[in-house]
């Protein structure tokens, strides 16, 4: 019986503190709306890929996982997508820059939670996912290899020709003729781009359609690639509940009121969402605009992605006009809002995703707190100084952490 | 050693407490239901902005299609013009530009007007905002009354 008392009055003294813990004016409406929206609890249904109608066929994710590691796609056969995007670092590959199709130098983006974006590269060249995975193929830093050497690798491999015929349809012989030369396509060096040149129009664009097809298997893949769920979603989901105990500690909590505070930081502006990416493009003074290396970010990207022979609008897609709203709705003013503005990327595994911008400039994520802290002068962008202190940042930093699994 | 008696009680104490919790939050539950109800109503009117021309002799009224700014995806607006009369202003050509003046940068999309819904009534297709605060929508009208710049001020919060 004495035990029996004990335990009702451990039983009050428990839900003494529990009430205490609940106290309701730890978190405003407010705050608690906020950290909701952040949640991948709320993270909407991975949105539809008018333009691949592959997008979600499974036979084509897997044969699309298969060349996505194929180094038999590259000129040498010494680089795959893989090459670049690893799966142990977060489909990154953790080198400050990467020569990309362009020959620009800029740090490798993750390929996780990719399906939910709306543009592709740093600046936003591409419109989609399959028409992004054409341009490493045949970009010479990267897989060096042309369309016509791909599409006829993929054709005539053992292991992929039933596969890809049996999702794409019948390869025609054209395309398997010997007559046809190596090595054929618009890039690459001059006797690949003078073979392209001398094939008819109507072979040209069937082996655009196949190159297309190729790309719509890798996207296929890539769409499977989903964020983990966190520390910081199980805390919201505790919050959301009126949990007794959350899994984030005062310091963590801290991090987290100052990254939705808009007085204090304006993180949120940007990382909003449960990717953290308004999937837009900003301008926070990192572009270089004029000496060597030039990089105007989106002011390129908007240039290039209307010409892309692969985009939402063009004869390889699958999509209806109406149904590319990007392209459609574009705005392709070339000003303050596009040059030297960059995608603003998902802060989710940041952890494992070093080193960060558009260009590794920071391979610590205290530099780049420290750079919007106090962002550079006399030169042109959307930030404000946020003059936090050091405790400040390092609970901003504990925060972020939590975003990321170990 | 696991005392059944004990994990009883506190599982009784527990579920008393989260019971009385469930109901208090039921409470407040209908209250809040309640007071989004009104805020529905109000939200119709908060959600609209209205602007007469200089000259007056045009009103513009834009509007949200489904009652609210849509965050972080394109959605669908609508703009109403009336004369002086109170009559629609039909067959008008209209421009939408803007941005976010505090951030010096433009809208993230160019929204498209796809055509007039009704007499004096357009579809404005490809809204997005993609940031909280203070955003200004700028729509010129041409049209057979006068040619017009309306600037809207808008506020978007979580
Ligand atoms: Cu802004």
């Amino acid at each position: 019986m004495v035990k029996f008392y004990i335990a009702v009055i451990a039983g009050f003294a428990a839900l003494l503190t529990t009430v205490h813990a609940r106290s309701t004016d730890e978190f405003s409406d407010t705050e608690k709306a906020i950290i909701q929206s952040l949640s991948l609890q709320l993270l909407p249904v991975k949105p539809a890929s008018h333009s691949n109608k592959f997008a979600n066929d499974v036979r084509a994710q897997q044969l699309g996982a298969q060349l996505f590691f194929d180094k038999g796609l590259s000129a040498n056969n010494e680089a795959a997508c893989s090459t670049c995007h690893q799966p142990d670092k977060f489909f990154t590959d953790g080198l400050t820059i990467s020569q990309d199709s362009q020959g620009r130098g800029r740090n490798t983006p993750t390929l996780i939670g990719s399906a939910w974006l709306r543009w592709f590269y740093w600046d936003g060249r591409k419109d989609s996912l399959w028409s992004q995975a054409l341009s490493p193929i045949e970009a010479l830093h990267e897989l060096g290899s042309n369309r016509l050497a791909v599409v006829r690798y993929v054709a005539k491999h053992p292991d992929y020709q039933d596969k890809y015929e049996e999702i794409f349809g019948p390869l025609p012989d054209a395309i398997l003729s010997d007559k046809l030369p190596e090595n054929a396509g618009p890039f690459g060096n001059q006797q690949t781009r003078d073979n392209w040149d001398e094939l008819p129009l109507d072979l040209k664009k069937r082996i655009n359609n196949e190159f297309a097809n190729i790309g719509k298997a890798l996207a296929a893949y890539q769409r499977t690639l989903n964020y983990e769920w966190t520390r910081f979603d199980t805390f919201a989901s505790e919050l959301a509940s009126g949990a007794n105990e959350y899994s984030l500690d005062a310091d963590e909590i801290a991090g987290l009121k100052l990254f939705i505070d808009d007085d204090k930081t304006q993180c949120l502006q940007c990382h909003n969402g449960p990717l953290f990416t308004n999937r837009g493009f900003h301008n926070v003074g990192t572009g270089i605009l004029q000496g060597d290396n030039l990089d105007f970010g989106r002011m390129i990207g908007i240039q290039a992605v209307i010409r892309d022979e692969f985009n939402c609008l063009g004869i390889y897609s699958n999509a209806d006009a109406d149904d590319c709203s990007s392209l459609r709705f574009l705005n392709k003013s070339l000003d303050f809002s596009s040059s030297g503005a960059f995608k603003t990327p998902s802060l989710r595994s940041l952890a494992h995703t070093s080193p960060y911008f558009h260009d590794g400039r920071f391979s610590d994520l205290r530099d780049v707190i420290a750079f919007y802290n106090n962002p550079p002068k006399n030169v042109n962008h959307e930030l404000q100084p946020m003059n936090l202190t050091n405790q400040e940042i390092n609970h901003l930093l504990k925060f972020l952490s939590t975003i990321s699994n170990p | 050693m696991n005392n059944p008696i004990r994990t009883l009680t506190l599982l009784t104490l527990l579920t008393m407490f989260c019971g009385s919790l469930h109901a208090e939050e039921t409470v407040q539950h209908e209250q809040h239901q309640a007071h989004k109800h009104e805020d529905n109503d109000s939200a119709k009117r908060k959600h609209q902005w209205s602007q007469v021309s200089e000259s007056g002799l045009i009103t513009a009224e834009v509007f949200p299609q489904q009652g609210k700014p849509v965050f972080n995806d394109y959605h669908n607006w609508v703009i109403k013009l009336s004369d002086a009369k109170g009559q629609p202003v039909s067959d008008a050509k209209i421009a939408i530009d803007g941005g976010m003046e505090a951030h010096g940068h433009g809208l993230p999309s160019k929204p498209v007007i796809s055509r007039e819904l009704d007499d004096g009534e357009y579809l404005i297709e490809g809204m997005l905002f993609n940031m909280t605060g203070a955003w200004t929508l700028v729509i010129d009208v041409l049209s057979t009354h006068e040619n017009a710049r309306f600037t809207f001020p808008l506020e978007l919060s979580h």
